[in-house]
């Protein structure tokens, strides 16, 4: 009987993965025709042409002259995939973006896996990952080949790394959590951000994992080897200074207030999808802060949302000081707060236990998260 | 403490509903303005003070002024926002006059303490 069940999970798994991989593959197709282009592309390009051995690469005081996207990084492990595509296919746009759909492929079935730890209905964990796939600022972030390999493979191993956590509290196998320490001390080589997996990490296992007691206990320790494997890219960050992109010129009594106004610019843009009015900006600030005390309340009551909220916030948090440009030039940076997004929405949708609310709830939220989107990836220009 | 934290809780939230979130949402919408265009003295002003925190020169086109401009001039309290988005003209400061990329013609030079600031326009 047992086996019985297993056997259509694994039935169930492989169809729903196979309409996922089948929506980016269908979805995706017209990024191929673009030609391998653009500022960031182009340096990213010749910074793989210059640092032709291992030694050019893996050396931390190298600034590039080009004052691009190396020189605010220092990402090896993308150089490396970068050099090894220049060698390969030097400019043949084809491969870079078979290789950054590829990317969002295994993206997308760790995203499928990690929601299913919240949500158990298959069918929602489906559609929250369905909106990931096909969330427009998605398709465009994969579309652009820098960050489709870049932001791509970060994310890549912060999800790695979280994903295999999470399955080593579920079956307590040692290698799921030698897997994640090895995620993330790659994470921290691709870029700097990854090292935000730890408060993640830190605020899943407080929420859900620990026990409830003001003391220390011997499983905090779990969280040591992350700390320690951070070291290294702290030490080089801090020994590069002005080539990092967490260290900025910028500072002042302002700092923290600004920051604020970013956080409700980037939520907005995850929200509107595409740039809003004025009015429509502030109405929606105004939402969003009337909201939280309403999902603090709820988040006490229910561990997993109150996680949910404080990922979406972090991982928003983690690029509100990254990058100073105009808001609607980063929606790249929109890639990981859009999962905790989706899977925090269909939570909630999911968890309505009124049938009638429920199936409305749902109705509106396909047509915000999937028809939406797909009418703008099938309308664009 | 159950009993304590029942009274704190909603003076909370009519504090925050009253007063927080009113005073974020002004401030937000005065972060939110922009001005339309900005002049070449607005520019010369924002350049100036922005090379108080750049040892090196700063080449600007429009369209990387008004992404920089629109955040770190609102954070500096420069309200410059937006320019036009011809990029045939950008805005240069130098420390010295050799620099100047070719294919440009100076429409306007200062000279202000050792800066050398320099409005061009691409020739065609």
């Amino acid at each position: 009987m047992a086996n019985q069940i297993n056997k259509t999970d694994v039935l169930k798994t492989s169809l729903i993965l196979l309409v996922l991989i089948s929506s980016i593959i269908f979805l995706y197709s017209p990024h191929f025709k673009t030609k391998l282009g653009g500022y960031d592309v182009m340096e990213l390009y010749r910074e793989a042409q210059n640092r032709n051995t291992f030694k050019k690469i893996i050396d931390y005081k190298y600034f590039s002259q080009g004052g691009g996207p190396t020189s605010a990084y220092f990402n090896p492990v993308i150089l490396l995939v970068w050099r090894q595509m220049a060698t390969n296919y030097d400019k043949n746009h084809f491969f870079y973006h078979l290789l950054c759909t590829l990317i969002h492929i295994i993206n997308t079935m760790i995203v499928f896996f990690l929601l299913k730890a919240f949500i158990k209905n298959n069918l929602f964990s489906f559609l929250a990952t369905l909106s990931f796939t096909i969330y427009y600022l998605n398709f465009l972030t994969v579309g652009w080949i820098a960050s489709g390999i870049n932001q791509g493979l970060t994310i890549f191993l912060v999800l790695s790394a979280l994903l295999s956590v999470i399955k080593y509290f579920q079956t307590k196998n040692t290698f799921f959590y030698f897997l994640s320490l090895l995620s993330f001390f790659l994470g921290t080589f691709t870029k700097e951000i990854a090292i935000f997996t730890i408060p993640i990490l830190l605020a899943y296992y407080i929420i859900i994992q620990r026990e409830k007691i003001f003391k220390f206990i011997k499983p905090d320790l779990i969280l040591l080897p992350y700390l320690i494997l951070s070291l290294p890219i702290i030490l080089i960050t801090f020994a590069r200074m002005n080539g990092s992109a967490v260290i900025t010129s910028f500072g002042g009594i302002n700092f923290g207030a600004h920051m604020l106004y970013r956080f409700l610019d980037y939520v907005n843009y995850m929200i509107t999808i595409i740039p809003a009015s004025h009015i429509a900006k502030i109405t929606l600030a105004m939402f969003i802060l009337f909201l939280l005390p309403f999902l603090i309340y709820y988040g006490l009551r229910d561990k997993k949302l109150l996680f949910l909220t404080i990922w979406l916030a972090l991982s928003i948090a983690i690029f509100i000081f990254s990058n100073f440009r105009d808001i609607y030039d980063l929606g790249r940076y929109l890639y990981l707060p859009s999962i905790a997004w989706f899977a925090m929405l269909y939570y909630i949708a999911s968890n309505i236990k009124n049938l009638k609310t429920k199936i409305i709830s749902s109705f509106f939220l396909i047509n915000y998260t999937i028809v939406l989107n797909l009418f703008l990836i099938l309308t664009r220009k | 403490m159950k009993d304590r934290l029942k009274k704190i809780i909603p003076i909370f939230i009519i504090v925050y509903c009253l007063i927080i979130v009113p005073i974020i949402l002004y401030k937000y919408n005065i972060y939110l303005e922009k001005p339309n265009y900005s002049t070449w003295d607005q520019v010369k002003q924002y350049l100036i003070n922005s090379k108080k925190y750049n040892d090196e020169p700063i080449i600007f086109n429009p369209s990387w002024l008004k992404n920089y401009a629109t955040d770190y001039g609102r954070f500096r309290e420069f309200n410059i926002a937006k320019s036009t988005d011809n990029l045939d003209n950008y805005w240069l400061i130098l420390m010295d006059t050799k620099n100047i990329p070719e294919n440009y013609q100076i429409i306007v030079m200062e000279k202000i303490k050792n800066l050398f600031i320099f409005k061009l326009k691409k020739i065609k």
